[in-house]
């Protein structure tokens, strides 16, 4: 099946940007009918953007698009909805009061007369389930889908669009492997049918099981193209040093020696049902432990169960040669750091400045008696700024108008400030500028060097 | 800046309300007696708004001031009447009173927190709750002319201003005090701000929400005995039309619902305003519902407002109907 | 053939049950409780509120809310008072009632959309509006305290009769509201505008890039709601037979709790939340109005009666979120069992 296949989408010369900073340099970009074709790059490549320019999200500054060898103006998700391409997100938007079918035909009702032809559209969406081999009811709640289910319900409202390019965002960051494994099946399906499939997703391994070509960005330009069919098929190492720019092996700043000081943590046999099963690790002093693992899900939830947000069904958790406490308040007093990966929703209050934000995780040392002390809080805000090299350097400027990268400065100063003896961090550089991602990183191996344990999730 | 012309339109409103009368009715305005008036009726809704500024900060307003004063008055005369009438059984009463509505409150905070529902209907559900109870307590207007000290909350005067004011004036300290300068404030406005950061900080949510709302309760119940005092009497219908302007009053202070953002100044402030705004339409001869009409319309306008400055603040069309593209930060 | 009750239908049970556990207990505390003649009553008192609650059900599930209906009534009655006196033919004016309850609900929805504003604070506010706006239309002496004056239509007030079926009245705005009530729940479950209805109350974003056009159907539930408030006001004068601007209290009240009793969640779609229905609401406004007539008849005073209202609706909303919590955690217990057994599986496969 090595014929030139046709093109579905090309992508020419685009670029955009945003405040003077060029996040689309010129970049030609196509993809095959009946393909799965990869889109691969670091955080900031500008993969996210491109998407976003295809789907009608963003418009592009400058470049063309052709579909089927026409060149198209794409300005509106409806634009891009009636040129045949789909975007299955990473965040489900499901009603779950509804069924599969209410969902997947919402604004596309069948009516005769203002009246629901309910009888049809169930049909209509079963008949697609059943070509697929997905496995659903049309008349099932969706609120008693699982996470997979609901996102076979995202794909088949793409499909319902008679999508002839479905882009898939990181579909699968939260399933479990048995649950990637239907998904594959499921777009090997699409792809075998003629539909094809834009594939973005951070888990290599996924990405040349599946993908007959990649297409990697980096710094907003193009930087290889790799296609299966070529002589000796897509070469791991030649697409990683494309995506980094070097090879592997970076430079590092320190040599930290692993294994060396005391046990801060030492987790034996923890599960919490559905989520993970029977982990087990130790982290010493001045250790920076690194967990990763095709199971996405169950990393930060590992974490998240550490820390007493989540609960946990076995095992136990030792600190400091003491039961891990179940309280968060408790964790944060006795030394514990968690900085979750989501800082816009768990990282920090947007509408209030920095130094309110550095004294969220320690009242106790900006105030006695309950009274906040200006003169301690400003001293607290004024290290933390100098600590992460905040910019711009007010403790009373709002939180929400900084950048990614600072904000993120923010979330990780604030336990800079709190030594913590054990750090758990998750995913921190999401989102942030090539620049302030080095700091950060350097400021964690600071806290390590400093005797801090340290579990990070990248 | 924008929000710099907002703060200042918000001053230059009050000064001209105050020249119009001037102008217009300076007879009528500007008497002692009058004066006196828009200061008392400012001592009860700014009681009333630092209150309700607390859980306007966390989930939203408590919309059951009214039938609180209600509760807070019968509670009060109730026991004085019914104790001698003395100073002690004054001061005893006054505490229950203020007792009652911190318990009133808690109760709400609780169920709101404990059971994830949303504020506006649980405290409306309980005012009439709290109308009901009054009712029943109050079967008969209850009047109350001792002690001395009583009538002195309600009538008396100091330095020839209503004593009211002074309550009025410790009760915004002490606000000030408790949202700005101590950890339970900084607390409520990270609560309402940012929930789920603040709990992954290791701030417990229940304490706030709880304490909040008996705050607000706390203060309803205090406005109702200053209420009392001033007619000498407990009736359940004291506090009728107080909920729609205490609620004006925090939304005109910049309170914005349930998302941390509100000042005790902005409260003073917007009780003055409403205070002022009431004087003025009753001067010119505006009915009372035609009043709460031009509550009702301000409220609205006050809000569409503040959207329009959240919008801008991000960036936003203040129409939703068009959307700036989303920053370059905000993608991965 | 297995019977699937959605949701929905089985949360019904629960004003059933709490109908017939309350129609037992008063008919033992109150002899002329369980007659004909008060069943009729009763019956008769849950026609108006049902009818606001049909309208309510339009905006509720949605997402949104309307507090404004109460005083809308009071307007619209009061309007058309005032048209009786310019002579307006009777059935022109029905159909106007009508009409301006639809005109009232658009100016609500706009208001809400256009500045963003939270219905709960917009249409509290707009209830004192509408009442401000009662009152400048209202009769009025001199010294401007307004009085009652007897609607001189007989037309009008004959719509206040009933049918006698057995030893049953049955009364015209009943019959009106159950009307109301089929013609609402058909539109729920058969029509695009229901379904987007559900749509944008489980989850408003979704439904929006669905292209559902979220700013339309808005608007066109607050029209709904209107419109049936001004059915409402048609009957609420034929009883009362004048206007005043006191009509119409608290009845936003009890069609909320109307609501929630009939299965509506009060705090937003969750997962495992009941849809607003208008049967529901009818059995939900039925249940309030049995407890309050039975209180009436066990001669405990009125004030009881607002104690109930509060609190049913507080107590209602408790044991919904709870009933919320449990399924949730026992989907939650589900969900983690199967995944254990898939991950077992994995494990066993190598």
């Amino acid at each position: 099946m090595a014929e030139n296949k046709e093109i579905l989408l090309r992508c020419s010369k685009i670029v955009k940007e945003f405040s003077g900073n060029r996040v689309l340099d010129q970049v030609d970009f196509d993809i095959r009918k009946g393909e799965v074709h990869s889109l691969c790059g670091e955080n900031g490549a500008g993969k996210s953007t491109l998407i976003k320019i295809i789907s009608g999200i963003y418009p592009k500054d400058d470049g063309v698009i052709y579909i089927n060898g026409n060149p198209v103006d794409i300005h509106s998700r409806q634009d891009s909805t009636a040129n045949g391409i789909a975007v299955v997100y990473q965040e489900l938007s499901v009603m779950t009061t509804l069924t599969v079918a209410e969902n997947i035909m919402a604004g596309k009702e069948l009516t005769k007369f203002g009246f629901l032809q309910k009888k049809q559209m169930n049909r209509r969406v079963q008949d697609l389930i059943d070509k697929y081999d997905l496995g659903l009811k049309a008349t099932q709640r969706v609120a008693e889908l699982s996470t997979a289910g609901r996102q076979v319900v995202e794909i088949l409202k793409a499909l319902i669009t008679d999508a002839s390019l479905i882009i898939m965002d990181e579909p699968t960051a939260s399933l479990s492997y048995k649950e990637s494994e239907a998904l594959f099946k499921i777009i090997r399906s699409l792809r075998d049918n003629g539909v094809s499939i834009l594939y973005i997703s951070h888990r290599l391994d996924e990405v040349y099981m599946l993908s007959d070509r990649i297409t990697v960005l980096r710094d907003g330009k193009l930087v290889g193209v790799f296609d299966k069919e070529a002589e000796g098929g897509i070469k791991p190492d030649e697409v990683i040093q494309a995506m980094v720019g070097k090879s592997l092996s970076t430079e590092r700043q320190k040599e930290l020696t692993p294994g060396s000081g005391k046990v801060v943590l030492d987790v034996r046999h923890l599960s919490h049902r559905g989520y993970f099963n029977d982990i087990s690790l130790q982290v010493h002093e001045g250790e920076i432990l690194g967990i990763g693992g095709l199971v996405g899900a169950g990393r930060t939830e590992l974490l998240r169960s550490i820390f007493g947000v989540d609960p946990v069904t076995a095992g136990e958790v030792t600190y400091l040669d003491q039961p891990i406490s179940r309280s968060i308040r408790q964790n944060i007093k006795s030394g514990i750091g968690f900085i979750s990966e989501d800082r816009r929703s768990e990282g920090f209050v947007p509408q209030l400045s920095v130094e309110q934000n550095a004294e969220m995780i320690n009242f106790g040392a900006v105030s006695s008696f309950g009274v906040l002390s200006k003169a301690k809080e400003r001293a607290r805000a004024k290290k933390m700024i100098e600590e992460v090299n905040l910019h711009p350097a007010d403790p009373k400027y709002k939180v929400a108008n900084f950048s990614g990268g600072n904000q993120q400065k923010i979330v990780v100063g604030k336990w800079l400030i709190h030594n913590c003896k054990l750090l758990l961090i998750d995913e921190p550089t999401v989102g942030v500028d090539v620049g302030a991602k080095s700091e950060i990183y350097k400021i964690i191996e600071d806290m390590a060097a400093n005797g801090a344990a340290v579990i990070i999730r990248q | 800046m924008q929000k710099k012309i907002y703060k200042f339109a918000k001053v230059f409103i009050i000064v001209a309300m105050l020249i119009w009368m001037a102008v217009t009715s300076f007879g009528s305005f500007y008497t002692v007696s009058n004066l006196s008036s828009i200061l008392m009726s400012a001592a009860l809704l700014g009681i009333m708004a630092c209150g309700m500024m607390f859980p306007l900060l966390v989930s939203g307003p408590d919309l059951s001031v009214s039938g609180a004063m209600a509760v807070g008055g019968m509670v009060a005369v109730k026991y004085i009447t019914s104790h001698g009438g003395t100073t002690s059984s004054f001061v005893t009463g006054l505490l229950l009173a203020l007792l009652a509505g911190a318990l009133i409150g808690a109760v709400m905070g609780a169920a709101i927190h404990y059971f994830n529902l949303p504020s506006f209907i649980v405290t409306l559900a309980m005012q009439y709750v709290l109308y009901g109870a009054a009712q029943i307590g109050l079967k008969s207007k209850v009047v109350c002319s001792s002690p001395e000290l009583f009538c002195k909350l309600g009538n008396g005067r100091l330095f020839g201003f209503p004593i009211p004011v002074y309550v009025f004036l410790v009760f915004v300290v002490l606000t000030v005090f408790l949202m700005h300068k101590t950890v339970f404030g900084r607390k409520s406005f990270m609560f309402g701000g940012n929930r789920k950061a603040s709990v992954l900080c290791g701030i417990k949510g229940a304490p706030v929400a709880i304490l909040v709302f008996a705050y607000s309760g706390m203060a309803a119940a205090l406005a109702g005995v200053i209420m009392a005092a001033m007619n000498q009497q407990a009736s359940a219908t004291a506090g009728t039309g107080y909920d729609t302007n205490v609620l004006l009053a925090c939304v005109l202070g910049g309170g914005s619902m349930g998302e941390g953002i509100g000042s005790a100044g902005g409260a003073v402030y917007g009780a003055i305003f409403v205070a002022l705004l009431n004087n003025c339409l009753r001067i010119a001869s505006v009915p009372s519902l035609y009043q709460e009409m031009i509550v009702g319309v301000l409220i609205i306008a006050a809000m569409a407002f503040e959207n329009y400055f959240k919008a801008k603040a991000s960036g936003m069309h203040w129409s939703r109907r068009k959307k700036k593209v989303e920053d370059t930060r905000d993608f991965a | 053939m297995k019977m699937h009750m959605s949701l929905t239908v089985k949360k019904l049970f629960i004003p059933i049950g709490l109908s017939i556990a309350a129609f037992i207990f008063f008919s033992t505390q109150s002899e002329n409780f369980a007659t004909a003649s008060n069943i009729s009553t009763i019956l008769r008192e849950t026609a108006t509120p049902l009818m606001i609650s049909c309208g309510m059900c339009f905006v509720m599930a949605a997402g949104y809310i309307d507090l404004s209906v109460g005083a809308m009534a009071a307007l619209i009655s009061m309007l058309a008072s005032r048209m009786i006196d310019l002579g307006l033919a009777v059935p022109l004016i029905l159909v106007l009632m009508v009409v301006l309850g639809a005109v009232f609900g658009f100016i609500n929805g706009f208001l809400i959309r256009t500045f963003d504003l939270h219905p709960f604070v917009g249409t509290l506010a707009m209830m004192s509006v509408y009442r401000g706006l009662t009152w400048i239309f209202s009769y009025r002496n001199a010294n401007g305290s307004a009085y009652a004056v007897k609607i001189t239509d007989l037309t009008i007030r004959e719509l206040n009769g009933a049918m006698n079926i057995g030893s049953f009245k049955i009364y015209y705005s009943l019959v009106t509201a159950l009307i109301c009530m089929a013609i609402c729940q058909v539109v729920f479950m058969m029509t695009k505008f229901g379904s987007n209805i559900y749509a944008m109350g489980a989850n408003l974003k979704a439904a929006e890039l669905t292209g559902i056009k979220v700013g339309r159907v808005e608007g066109m539930a607050y029209m709904c709601c209107g419109a049936l408030t001004g059915v409402c006001a048609i009957f609420l004068l034929a009883r009362s037979q004048c206007a005043t601007t006191t009509m119409g209290v608290g009845l936003e009240f009890d069609a909320i709790s109307a609501l929630v009793i009939g299965g509506a969640s009060a705090m937003g779609a969750s997962e495992t939340a009941g849809k607003a229905n208008p049967v529901g609401a009818a059995l939900g406004a039925f249940f309030l109005y049995l407890v309050y007539n039975g209180i009436f008849k066990m001669g405990i005073p009125t004030a009881y009666q607002q104690i109930t209202q509060g609190g049913v609706l507080i107590l209602m909303m408790m044991v919904d979120s709870i009933v919320t919590m449990i399924r949730l955690h026992n989907q939650e217990m589900k969900y983690g069992l199967e995944q254990e057994k898939i991950m077992q599986e994995e494990l066993n496969n190598g």
